[in-house]
């Protein structure tokens, strides 16, 4: 009766342990194991990482049952609950469970920032020196959204943030990109402020063929995020640019270019070019391309980030350097086919 | 009162003919800017195939027939004129190619390869002027051609402006001289 008693028990908290931990009650929570996987140090840091939360979201039970067992002890011993001594105990466990969560709260964050770093470090710093010899790789560290503001590819923004910047040169010219998310602080409809995301995604700083006088810039016309349309990508400076119409209709409609010469403009958007652009914004979705100098700015709204340490069980356990250099490729990938589009060198579209 | 609509309605109607005719104007002068850039490219393509011929003589001294004299490109050319000029140089380069062909080892010297990355460059910007061309000519015959401005421009003498003739699109592709 008793072993049955504590088989249930242990069965019952697995499950729970199983469900919280790995989102399936079927699927076994267990930590890596260091011989038969090189990434186990990573998952096990990022395994962590969650039992600290699960810990966490029980913690307010954990407090309830202390306090029911305190009242329990009370009227068992007929003691007034509102005495001075019960009183001085509920204070005592109630700043004793506050010195605790202030304890759960700094070793998460720990943990999170030990998980990280040696995410960073194992398995991204590995992928990018993998997939691009030589490349730097920033992971708290992003584009300038500034910079990319000025060159006309992302709208306006009162501040941003982001994450994995990778830095490396190409035929001697310097390219970058990164996450990047650019908010922008707005009124709701009882005069409070809250910052709104105006850009989610990657951005780029690729070369061009040569030296451009001036400045072209293409954008997809219509962006959204969760639903909500975004308020686009700069606006067209009436000073300084004139609006591109080309003779290719399905692209005006999807694409609006601006360009401060309009020779230059038909210049770069070729015919060619053209339904490389349809079919990208097709398969990609959302972007800006900004040619100005020797230069290309890029900015894809994929609404989502690359590259950040798995937050699943399923992706922990997936966690490899052959997965982040394949997502590294996949970024490349799309950087290519816009700079070689725009360069007028691409044969073809993948 | 009925005078005062009159009066009116008067004022509209010439307000609207001198904001479309300004209107014609600006694309008007689009057009000729758009033209301008072309012959610009013209000059340009001009000047790199002559060095072109220059650096083929003497590979190509018995195939005269070949050897077309390059239409001088300069400024202010009518359309007919522009059309002329580009379709010579269109011809000079088929020829060009035709006697790469019979002569491999010309394609070898360096000077050569030169003229080659320019001629392709002169070819991208000159497609490209040609494409700024047709859009503004497209903006500006359509606007000439809906009612009622197409009143105003019967009276005030606006007539379609021309597109270049673009035969051969396929073939100029391939005309490089490599």
């Amino acid at each position: 009766m008793s072993s049955n008693w504590k088989k249930d028990l242990d069965d019952s908290l697995r499950i729970v342990r199983n469900g919280f931990m790995t989102g399936d009650i079927h699927t076994e929570f267990t930590f890596s194991s260091g011989q038969d996987d090189p990434n186990a140090e990573v998952k096990n840091a990022l395994k962590k990482r969650r039992l600290y939360l699960l810990a966490f979201a029980f913690f307010p039970a954990f407090n309830g049952i202390i306090g029911g067992v305190e009242e329990v002890f009370f009227r068992l011993l007929h003691i007034n609950p509102y005495g001075a001594v019960p009183m001085m105990i509920r204070y005592a466990s109630a700043f004793l469970g506050t010195v605790l969560a202030i304890r759960f709260i700094k070793n998460w964050r720990g943990q999170s920032r030990d998980a990280k770093a040696a995410y960073d470090e194992k398995i991204m710093a590995k992928a990018v020196q993998e997939v691009m010899p030589g490349a730097t790789l920033l992971p708290d560290d992003c584009m300038d959204g500034m910079d990319l503001y000025l060159r006309g590819v992302v709208p306006d923004f009162d501040d941003f943030q982001g994450s994995y910047l990778i830095r490396y040169e190409k035929e001697g010219k310097a390219c970058a990109f990164s996450n990047l998310t650019l908010t922008r602080r707005e009124k709701d409809r009882n005069d409070r402020y809250y910052n709104k995301a105006v850009f989610v995604g990657q951005a780029y700083k690729l070369c061009y063929k040569s030296q451009m006088q001036g400045s072209v810039r293409i954008m997809t016309t219509t962006q959204g995020l969760a639903g909500e349309r975004l308020d686009g990508f700069k606006k067209r400076d009436k000073n300084r640019e004139e609006k591109i119409e080309t003779e290719n209709q399905a692209f005006n409609e999807r694409f609006d270019v601006y360009a401060t010469d309009p020779h230059m403009a038909f210049y770069v958007v070729t015919p060619v070019v053209m339904e490389k652009l349809l079919a990208m914004k097709a398969k990609y979705g959302s972007f800006g391309v900004a040619v100005s100098g020797r230069e290309i700015a890029i900015a894809l709204c994929s609404r989502y980030y690359l590259f950040e340490p798995p937050e699943s069980y399923q992706e922990i356990e997936n966690i490899s350097v052959e997965k982040s250099a394949d997502e590294i490729r996949q970024m490349l990938l799309f950087a290519k086919l816009l700079e070689d589009t725009i360069n007028g060198k691409a044969d073809g579209y993948a | 009162m009925g005078m005062i609509i009159l009066v009116i309605v008067c004022l509209l109607c010439i307000g609207y003919a001198i904001a479309t005719g300004n209107r014609f104007k600006q694309l008007h002068i689009k057009i000729q800017e758009a033209q301008a850039d072309i012959e610009v490219a013209l000059i340009k393509r001009y000047d790199v195939l002559m060095q072109s011929l220059d650096a083929i003589k003497g590979y190509a001294e018995h195939e005269e027939k070949l050897m077309l004299n390059l239409i001088k490109a300069r400024n202010g050319m009518t359309t007919a004129q522009t059309q002329a000029v580009l379709d010579n140089q269109e011809q000079v380069l088929r020829n060009m190619r035709i006697i790469g062909e019979a002569y491999p080892q010309l394609y070898s010297s360096e000077l050569y390869k030169n003229l080659q990355t320019q001629i392709t460059e002169t070819n991208e910007h000159l497609a490209a002027s040609k494409r700024l061309y047709h859009a503004n000519v497209s903006l500006y015959n359509q606007a000439i051609a809906v009612f009622p401005a197409s009143v105003i421009a019967g009276m005030t003498g606006n007539r379609p402006a021309e597109f270049l003739r673009d035969e051969n699109v396929e073939t100029k592709k391939e005309i490089h001289l490599r």
